[in-house]
């Protein structure tokens, strides 16, 4: 598998459950803050005026005895608060700002001795520790006599808020509760058969076994189709996997049947090549000898026109015999067993170089080849083909003044590429593509003997060493051969590949 | 109007806890109350262009009443003080304060004062048990009154429970 499979987090059931316990809980914060405020807001603007209300009564009530000095009068006005629970103390103060009169519940705390400053018109309120107060002046007749005073608590406003939230509470558990039982009820509709398809999924991923099935689910809808689909794809998978598994059987059949009659029908033809090249030699020796012999026997008894043609006999039979040889070359280098090793690819070229140059000892030629150059191959192909292409080499630079050749090592990442440039007749670089077929020539035999097999016997040598070899060139400008063997194999990997 | 408030506020909001004003005297308190009864009343409509406020009796209160009086208005119209020497000179008269005569000749006076729309006050003991209407006296140290519903009806006065609720007695209608 690829992809990393995803981390399985909460379960559906739990992302549902946990949903509905924050939506009520949200939904039920929002709702109760916004009552509270609400309620905050009325209550206390309620309360303003009912203190509003009341400080007006009692100072209107208040006024005579006031003017009267009569304190006793009104304690019993302001003792008509008893009535209002919300209030807690009230008191009058005279025209001096001192307390006049006063009335005050159990707990409440006593009343300022003093007035405190209050508007000529209106009333003035206030709130200190969670108590309202609101003061106002009394007037009689247009001049003001004294002032009231009125004090309540916020008792009530904080009890109405307990209960609130003590309601909100009671809700936000039973909401808990139904999301509770919503879930259970969930995951028996639709989290139980979805679980169970995950389950089936993940087996399926794991174990590849396209036979599993999701189990058939009770209720209706998408899930239904869910699983419907989910076996259907199953099904499509495991029945393409079958076809896939007998294309696949088949394939592998009539490859090795192929490859075998491939094999046979090879074998059979490099027998025949093999054993032709091989029977015609017989006939050759005969046709040489005996063409020889009437020549040193008979050679005096004959006109120099016969003389001529038993020459010429002689030569053809010894050019098919280079040619047989070749055949044969390039039959045993498709047959004989290879055995790969470290080679000293500049030791080889020097050796063949020097077979070459001993051939015309008196050609002026500069002979470059880069020392210490090593491959990983069979050294006797090895040395097939460098005699294959340095002999090219000497071969199509025999025209020159001075013969240039010279072996490198290309740099390249890799498998190493080694070339054999020179500065002989070169060729069209649209033929290049043929010189490594057999019997393809690009120069008239007349001009540079050869039988065209050389370039194929390379090729063949050097696909059974996992390389390859090809050519660059002009016409006239020399040519370049390039060749590349495997690289050596690393400590503990595969052989190269060994072809029979 | 608005305008006195605010100074009486400022007054109000000026003056230091232990009280700058002087603390007035009784006979200071005595005018004054005499200057508020007139609001506690229903005065039969229309009133005279001037409210008459008079003294029965030569003394010292006078120069009392006269002080505390000065420049006040009721109901829009400015109060004048008169002395009386005689019960018989009380027409044109609101409210008629009695000093004097001593409490034997008090029902001959008081029978003169009987008029229509005439609240009598007075601060002689027994003042309202002889048919007056209001009376003064001193309980705990302070100054409080009688009311006399009886009198006051026969003047044709109506009296505003206001005043009655901060009154030391109110006597029942009828009279002695």
């Amino acid at each position: 598998m690829n992809a990393r499979p995803a981390r399985p987090g909460r379960s559906l059931a739990q992302r549902l459950t946990w949903l509905t316990v924050l939506i009520t809980g949200a939904a039920l914060l929002a709702a109760c803050t916004a009552f509270i405020i609400y309620d905050r807001v009325t209550y206390r603007a309620l309360l303003l005026r009912h203190l509003a209300v009341q400080a007006r009564i009692i100072g209107e009530n208040s006024r005579s005895a006031l003017v009267f000095s009569d304190p006793e009068s009104a304690a019993k006005t302001l003792a008509t608060l008893a009535a209002s629970t919300d209030i807690r103390a009230a008191g009058v103060y005279d025209r001096a700002g001192r307390l006049f009169a006063f009335y005050r519940r159990d707990d409440a705390l006593p009343l300022p001795s003093q007035a405190p400053a209050t508007p000529a018109f209106g009333h003035r309120h206030w709130t200190q520790h969670n108590r309202l107060i609101l003061t106002r002046v009394i007037v009689f007749n247009g001049v003001p006599v004294g002032s009231i005073l009125i004090r309540s608590d916020l008792r009530q406003l904080m009890q109405r808020e307990r209960h609130y939230v003590e309601i909100a509470a009671i809700v936000w558990a039973a909401a808990l509760a139904a999301a509770w039982l919503f879930s259970a009820s969930a995951r028996r509709a639709f989290v139980r058969p979805i679980a169970a398809l995950a389950a089936i999924a993940g087996q399926i991923a794991r174990s590849a076994d396209y036979t599993l099935r999701a189990p058939d689910v009770t209720s209706s809808g998408e899930l239904v189709e869910l699983v419907n689909a989910f076996n259907a794809m199953v099904a499509a998978v495991q029945s393409r996997d079958a076809e896939l598994a007998l294309a696949r059987q088949q394939l592998e059949q009539r490859v090795a049947e192929r490859t075998a009659q491939l094999t046979v029908a090879n074998r059979e033809l490099e027998a025949f090549s093999y054993s032709v090249s091989h029977d015609l030699r017989a006939p050759l020796r005969g046709i040489d000898g005996f063409s020889l012999a009437l020549l040193e026997d008979y050679g005096a008894q004959m006109d120099a026109t016969a003389r001529g043609y038993l020459e010429r006999i002689r030569a053809a039979t010894q050019r098919m015999g280079i040619l047989i040889d070749d055949l044969l070359q390039l039959a045993r280098v498709s047959r004989t067993e290879m055995r790969t090793e470290d080679c000293d690819l500049s030791a080889l070229a020097e050796s063949v170089m020097e077979d070459l140059r001993r051939s015309a000892p008196r050609r002026a030629a500069e002979i470059t080849i880069e020392p210490g150059l090593r491959a990983w191959a069979d050294p006797t192909l090895l040395r097939v083909v460098l005699e294959n292409l340095l002999g090219n080499a000497w071969k199509f630079t025999a025209k020159r003044a001075v013969t240039q050749i010279a072996l490198r090592r290309q740099d390249s990442s890799g498998a190493p590429v080694f070339s054999v440039a020179d500065n002989g007749a070169g060729f069209d670089p649209a033929h290049a593509g043929q010189l490594f077929s057999p019997f393809q020539r690009l120069h008239p035999a007349s001009e540079f003997p050869g039988t065209g097999i050389g370039l194929a016997t390379v090729q063949r040598i050097l696909q059974r060493h996992g390389g390859r070899a090809w050519a660059d060139a002009q016409p006239g400008q020399g040519a370049t051969f390039y060749f590349t063997l495997l690289p050596p194999p690393a400590e503990g990997a595969d052989p190269p590949p060994q072809d029979a | 109007m608005r305008i006195r408030w605010a100074l009486a506020l400022a007054s109000l909001l000026l003056a230091g806890p232990l009280g700058a004003q002087p603390q007035p005297t009784r006979a200071e308190l005595k005018a004054e109350y005499l200057y508020q009864f007139a609001h506690y009343l229903h005065w039969p409509h229309p009133l005279p262009a001037m409210f008459t406020i008079c003294m029965l009796g030569n003394t010292p209160f006078w120069r009392v009443l006269t002080g505390v009086l000065a420049d006040q208005r009721i109901d829009r119209r400015p109060v004048v003080v008169r002395r009386l020497l005689r019960p018989s000179q009380a027409a044109g008269c609101q409210i008629v304060f009695v000093t004097t005569p001593a409490p034997r000749q008090m029902a001959a006076a008081l029978a003169q004062l009987d008029q229509d729309h005439v609240l009598t006050v007075s601060d002689l003991q027994g003042f309202c048990h002889e048919g007056g209407a209001i009376e003064f006296l001193v309980q705990h140290d302070r100054l409080r009154f009688i009311v006399n519903l009886g009198a006051t009806r026969t003047a044709q006065l109506q009296v505003s429970s206001a005043l009655l609720s901060v009154a030391a007695q109110v006597l029942p209608g009828g009279g002695p």
